[in-house]
Formats: C-alpha cells, structure tokens, sequence
C-alpha cells in the first residue's frame, strides 16, 4: 500500500487541523489527503458498545454521508467500526484516525474495513509504519478525530470513556458536540447522558438526524448546485409560486408538460420539491 | 315423411351446427319438439303454423316430431323458426320438385331466422358468430333474414340469401321463384364519427391529458382520483377519441360480440369505432362480467377493443369489483354453467375515476371535507390492493385555478389528434416489437417478457432504484413503473427506457395520504 506523508507546512494540510493545540508534526496517511480539505463530522464512542448503539452510530452516520459528508472516526471496535460502516453504506468515502502505526491494522478483526478505507477513503495516523499500539497512544489521537472534525457526535460512552475524552478536547477546539441519548440504566449511557445535562445538543431522532447537525441547507445547496439548467428553471417556477400544476409549469417555462413531469420527478426524487395531487411545493 | 335442414345454435360466440330433424306422420294431429328445446324455441310451433296458414301455405294436419340435434345441447332462441318452417314445407310439398331445397338437406347451406305470424322474416340475435362458425365447418351458402344481410356480409368468401318471408322461401324450395344469392365481403367501413368529443374542449389538466395518452398508447388501465367537477367524466369519455381505428379483425371481433349481445342497432352492420362502455355503478355483477342461462357477453366483453369506463369507482360494490382481476388479467372471461362453459374476449382498456372521499372534498384546499377518517378508509377500502394492482396508471386530478382555463392560455390546448398521433406512433413501435411474442400492448407485459424489453439504461437503473428506495415500492408496482416507462419510451419514440420516462412515470401516483404508499 502506498503510505505518503503531509507536513505540517505543506499547502495540503487541512487548515483547520493546523490550527488546534499540539497539531501532529507529520501525518502518515493512505488514500485520498482531499477529503479532509474541509471539516468533517467524527463519530466517536465505545468499543464495547451496546446493539442499540451500533445501530444509532451506523444510522447517524448513513445519513451524514447521504448529505455528502464524509466521517472521522477511530477504527477501533463498536461504535467507531459501525460509523465507518454507515458511512460507506451510503456510498461516502470514510475517514479513520489510527492510533498505530499507519500500517498496523488494529485490532486485527477490523482487516476487510482497513483495506475496504484504503481503497476508497483516508486512513490517517501521525504514527510512523511499524509502530506498534500503546495505551496512551489512544487518547492521543482522538485530538486529530476532533481536529479534522467541526461537530463531534458521541454515541455510547461511559464515564471514564475515550470519547468522554475527545468531547472534552473538541470543546476546547471549538467543536460542537452531539450526543445520542442513552438508557439510564446502562453504564455505557453514563458519560453521552452527562455531556447532555453539561450541555451538548441531544440527537432526538434518527430521522432529524443530519438536520439537527445542521447538513441539511448544505445539502440542500449542493444539490441545486448539481442540476441542470432545465431542472433549475423548473425548481424556480416552483418556488415563485408554491402548489403550481405541471401545466402551468410547462406553460410558463415553454417546455412540453411530459417533460416538466420528467424534471419534476427529478427534482422531486432529490427531496427538492413535493408533490400533492399534481400540486407542487418547493421542499424546504 | 322425413327431411331435415342444417342450421346453427350459439354457445357464447360459437356458432355450432345443429340439425333441424322434422317427421311427419299419419296420426292425431300435433307438433312436438325435442332435443332440449327452451321455451322461445318450443313456442315456435305457434309462429310456424300461423304464418304459414297465413301465407295461404297449408300447414299439414299430421303428427309431427321436430327434433334439434346434437339432442344433448340446449338450444335457445327464435333462430329456429326458419329452419323448421323449412323442414314442414319440405314434409308436405313431398311431391313437388324440390330441387331448391337440395343443399339445405345435404348441409350445403344452413338456414336461420325469426318468423312472424304473418309470415314475415325478422332479425335475429348473433348471426355474425353463427355464420362463422358454420364457415368454419364448411358451410358456405346461408339463408338469413334480410334485416340482416348487411351485418353477415362482413364474413368473406360466403353466399347469402336474403329471406323476407316465408313465402319467398317456399317459392325458392319448389323452384318457382328463386332468391338471387348476395356474394358477401363487401364491406363500406364507415368513416370515423363525427360527434366524437375532443380533448379540445378540456380547459386545464395538462398533466392528466399526458396521462390518458401514455395510458392508451399501450392500453394500460387508469384510475383517475379527485374531487367533483374537475373534469374526471370528461376526460374518460373522449379517450375512445384518442385510440387508433379498429383493424378489420377487431372489428369482426367486436362486431361478433355486439351480434350474440343482440346490441347491434338497426341498420348498423360493422362496429368500427372502439367501444366505449360505461356502465352505472349499480350494474349486477353478470351484466358486467357476462352470464345468464345461455350465458351473454358482459360490459367487459362488449368493451372489447375499447374502453370501459368506470365512473365513480368507489361506489360499485366491492364483489362486483373484484370479479374484474381475472378477466383484466387474462384478457378473457370464462363462464361456467353446469353443462356449459364459454369464454368471451375481454381486452379492455380499464378507465376509471374516483372521489377520494363519500363528500368528495378530501385533500381540497378550498372545500372542508366533512367526511371521517373510518368514512374515508371505508370508501377507500371498496377498491381492493390487487384491484388497484391491476390498474397500471393511477393520477390525481385536480381542481384547476383560474389561470389555468384562462381563454388566454387554453386555446393552445392539445386536441385529440394530435394526442392520437402520438398513440399510433408508439402502438406501432409496440407492434413491431412484440411481433410473435402473442402480445400486442405494453399493458400486456409479463414478469418474462418485462425482463427481456424492459431494462433501462444505466442512467434509468440508477434512478429506478432511487425510486425504489424514496417510496419502499412493492415488486409489483416496480413492474407497473417499468411497463408505464416502456410505454413512455415509446411516445418518445426511444427504443430504450432512458432516465426522463421513469422519471416522468414517478408522477403518475396518488397522493399517499390517499391510497397509502401505494403507486
């Protein structure tokens, strides 16, 4: 596999990641350096984590990736494993922090992951090849997961948890935290729970997910962004006035009603318009 | 004294031959027909013996036995009168020269029709069917009644006799005066109709127009849903408009079944125009399907060819519903009685409209609804899931605003013919396509045959899948998509299933909070 490197001085380190406390010197990395070119949202929580954590940390970070955006996280077992896979579920390149050597894949149950990231994401680690794991090496890296990321989603965590760690050092880079509420009856609920009454800003529910982490208007953007001059024209029309017909569209654009229907179905497909009963909206 | 003469009994569309048998014999005076006669057929006897006493014929003062073989198929119908009327003058000329009467004896030609008590030959019911069917064993010279030449010149290839009364038939028989033979198959095929509404009169309801061509251009059911007064009847009814003419084929077809349904008006000989059946919700479940003692095509057989359109859907009760899965899958209806069984055509386009709700206002962003929400599911839940399964194309009509019947901007409206245009294009590339695969329209696509003609491009998959997923569509409306997006291509004239058609079909749905999630 070919391992490159980025100093801190070079044009390709992430300005953000630079600007932090103890910034890593050099990062090793593996695969694409420009997805990190911009802040991305971390994923963090426990190794040991609960089903209803996994399920949680693979959904959130489905529909983070859905808007576009790649996830940070740790590559350690649980929860960190289930982000990365959420995120590639939904076709994102993915982004893991290693807390090894860049060539170490640890622990070793993660292989297929490590190899499936390196083909089609980023692996990272400000660790040399060959360098074997230390238990401080850990915490330690969790400063870049933060680093790379401008909001922190905590899944499961207890008290004296990693992730209670990186929260605490994204609070002082100025990163929002999130956390997933949890069972109270669990340790594991213990430290998401605590950051809540502290003052993090709860998930609430699976499907407000990437809106209450503020992606939805930059999805939004990017998706008009990609359409075509028709479809724009069309999405305008909609706009102007809300609850228009086909007919009217095609009468007021100059295009022929079956192919108004098509770029509706288009736009509406791209979550931005709805339709009732042959009303259109504009999708807010 | 024997003779007998061939004529035909109908069995659905089927014209069988039969034999009328007549025995006359020295004896107290009498007339008794066998071979599972009805009572129309048995009451012969009166009409036979009155016109003939009537025509200054004598009726014979004998013993006479009238048999209808095969004797274990019932028989029913006033066709018979004719036939046996025959066979009685036959019995008492026996000295006379009877050389007019040769080939009705021997098979060569078979004779139907009704007799009055003057002596006078009227219309019978089904006599296209028969005449086929005798055609088809051999048959090729046949007396009828003249009232209904015009509709028996339709069969090729075949000699009429027009028979007026019962006197022209007795001078034939004893070569006194005989009737001069019509050569059959020339056929005037009347023009279109003029008074065929237009979808020019339809102010607004673009959308729905573009959804009523893409339905019929591959005759795909339709179900329109939406309040009263949008204009859901008027666009049913000028869909006939907008289907190419009947083949002569279909139009023998058609015309076969509007004979045995005896709803051939006066004077008409050949249906040419698509049939547009439009039967009140309260029809009886046989009247729509078929059936009967001596079972009669159905609304459904009658809309052969055409559209049958259902107005106000949800207020036909839900058995008799029900009972159009089979036949709108099969293309035919099968009629079982206990000692028949008989099949008719039934490739009809289903078009059909609905309210959402009993006051009709549901979803209406002007008018309150007043109905509940158990009202609404109750009247919904009349159509079933496999019914609306069924129905490929589902639209919602809306009420139109005024800047949409603007005189300004509804005068550019879309007409019929040009609607057409589009239709017959895309019924074309459908018939080039599915030549020798025993299908006609894309409405009649398979789960194997999808498989094989419809597979989009990359573009199209992608998109199709992302439908798929957005509104968790079942594996059969999948299938609706793709036949409607088959259809789609074809108006555009694209041999392949490009990104644009399914993405114009996404549109083709009901409201969800209408149907559920359904398509």
């Amino acid at each position: 596999m070919d391992i490159k490197t980025v100093d801190i001085d070079d044009d390709n380190y992430p300005e953000h990641l630079r600007s932090i406390p103890k910034a890593p010197e050099t990062l090793y990395y593996i695969g694409d350096i420009k997805l990190i070119e911009h802040p991305l949202i971390a994923i963090v929580g426990t190794r040991r984590c609960s089903s209803y954590g996994r399920w949680a940390a693979e959904g959130i970070a489905y529909r983070i990736a859905s808007c576009g955006i790649s996830v940070v996280s740790g590559m350690a077992e649980g929860i960190d494993s289930a982000a990365h896979r959420g995120c590639i579920k939904a076709g994102t390149p993915t982004v893991a922090v290693l807390g090894t050597g860049i060539d170490i894949c640890f622990p070793k149950s993660n292989l297929e992951l490590y190899r499936r990231i390196a083909e089609d994401g980023l692996i990272l680690s400000e660790y040399p090849p060959g360098q074997m794991g230390a238990p401080w090496m850990f915490p330690e890296r969790n400063r870049i997961i933060s680093g790379l990321s401008k909001s922190v989603v905590v899944v499961e965590g207890t008290l004296k948890s990693g992730s209670m760690i990186t929260a605490r050092l994204a609070l002082e880079q100025g990163r929002d935290v999130y956390a997933v509420p949890g069972n109270i009856n669990q340790p594991g609920s213990a430290g998401v729970n605590r950051l809540i009454s502290d003052g993090a800003c709860p998930i609430l529910d699976m499907d407000s997910a990437a809106q209450t982490l503020g992606l939805s208007a930059a999805k939004r953007m990017r998706r008009v962004e990609s359409l075509s001059a028709e479809e724009k024209l069309v999405l305008g029309a909609v706009i102007e006035d809300p609850g228009t017909d086909p007919g009217t569209l095609a009468f007021r654009t100059g295009i022929a009603v079956g192919d108004v229907l098509a770029l509706l179905g288009a736009l509406e497909l791209k979550d931005l318009v709805r339709s009732s009963g042959q009303r259109f909206y504009p999708e807010k | 004294m024997y003779s007998r003469v061939l004529t035909a009994s109908l069995y659905g569309l089927s014209g069988e031959p039969t034999w009328a048998e007549v025995d006359c014999e020295n004896g107290l005076p009498a007339f008794s027909v066998v071979g599972l006669a009805d009572q129309s057929v048995r009451e012969a006897r009166e009409r036979i013996r009155a016109s003939m006493e009537n025509c200054g014929l004598s009726f014979p003062a004998k013993r006479i036995t009238v048999n209808l073989t095969p004797a274990n198929k019932k028989k029913e119908g006033s066709h018979y009168d004719l036939p046996l009327a025959a066979g009685i003058l036959m019995c008492s000329l026996k000295d006379a020269d009877l050389s007019g009467a040769a080939d009705l004896c021997t098979g060569k030609a078979a004779c139907l029709g009704e007799l009055t008590l003057d002596g006078r030959v009227s219309a019978v019911d089904g006599v296209l069917p028969m005449i086929m069917g005798l055609k088809r064993s051999g048959v090729r010279k046949f007396f009828i009644p003249g009232a209904c030449l015009p509709e028996a010149m339709l069969v090729k290839e075949v000699e009429l006799y027009p028979v007026n009364s019962i006197l022209e038939l007795a001078d034939h028989i004893t070569g006194m005066d005989r009737i001069e033979p019509v050569k059959s198959g020339q056929v005037n095929v009347p023009g279109p109709a003029e008074h065929v509404p237009d979808f020019l009169d339809i102010k607004g309801q673009e959308t729905v127009k573009r959804a009523a061509q893409i339905a019929a251009a591959g005759m795909h059911g339709m179900l329109m849903a939406g309040p009263p007064g949008t204009g859901k009847t008027m666009i049913g009814k000028r869909i006939p408009g907008i289907l190419p003419p009947l083949g002569y084929d279909e139009m023998l077809e058609v015309t076969q079944i509007y004979s045995a349904a005896g709803e051939l008006k006066n004077g008409a000989s050949l249906i040419s125009e698509r049939p547009f059946r439009a039967p009140h919700h309260t029809v009886t479940k046989a009247a729509l399907i078929g059936g009967g003692g001596r079972p009669r095509p159905g609304e459904i057989s009658l809309a052969n060819g055409g559209v049958l359109f259902l107005d106000e859907l949800a207020e036909f009760p839900s058995y008799v519903l029900d009972s159009l899965r089979q036949p709108l899958e099969d293309g035919f209806v099968v009629i079982n009685r206990l000692r028949t069984k008989v099949t008719f055509p039934s490739r009809f386009m289903l078009v059909a409209a609905m309210n959402p709700c009993r006051c009709g206002y549901y979803g209406d962003p002007v008018h309150r609804c007043t109905c509940s929400e158990s009202d609404r599911q109750r009247y919904v839940g009349r159509i079933s899931g496999p019914l609306m399964d069924r129905i490929d194309l589902h639209v919602s009509v809306r009420r139109p605003e005024y800047k949409e019947i603007d005189i300004g901007r509804s005068k550019n409206g879309i007409s019929s013919a040009q609607l057409r245009e589009g239709v017959e294009n895309a019924m074309a590339m459908q018939k080039e396509r599915y030549a020798g695969e025993g299908i006609k329209y894309n409405s009649r696509l398979d789960a194997k045959l999808l498989e094989k003609y419809c597979v989009p491009d990359e573009k199209g998959k992608k998109v199709l899948k992302a439908t798929f997923e957005k509104w968790h569509l079942s594996a059969r409306s999948y299938h609706r998509m793709l036949k409607l997006a088959r259809t789609a291509a074809d108006l555009d004239g694209s041999a392949e299933i490009k990104e644009r058609h399914i993405l114009e079909i996404i549109n083709y749905r009901l409201p969800d909070e209408l149907f559920g999630d359904k398509f």
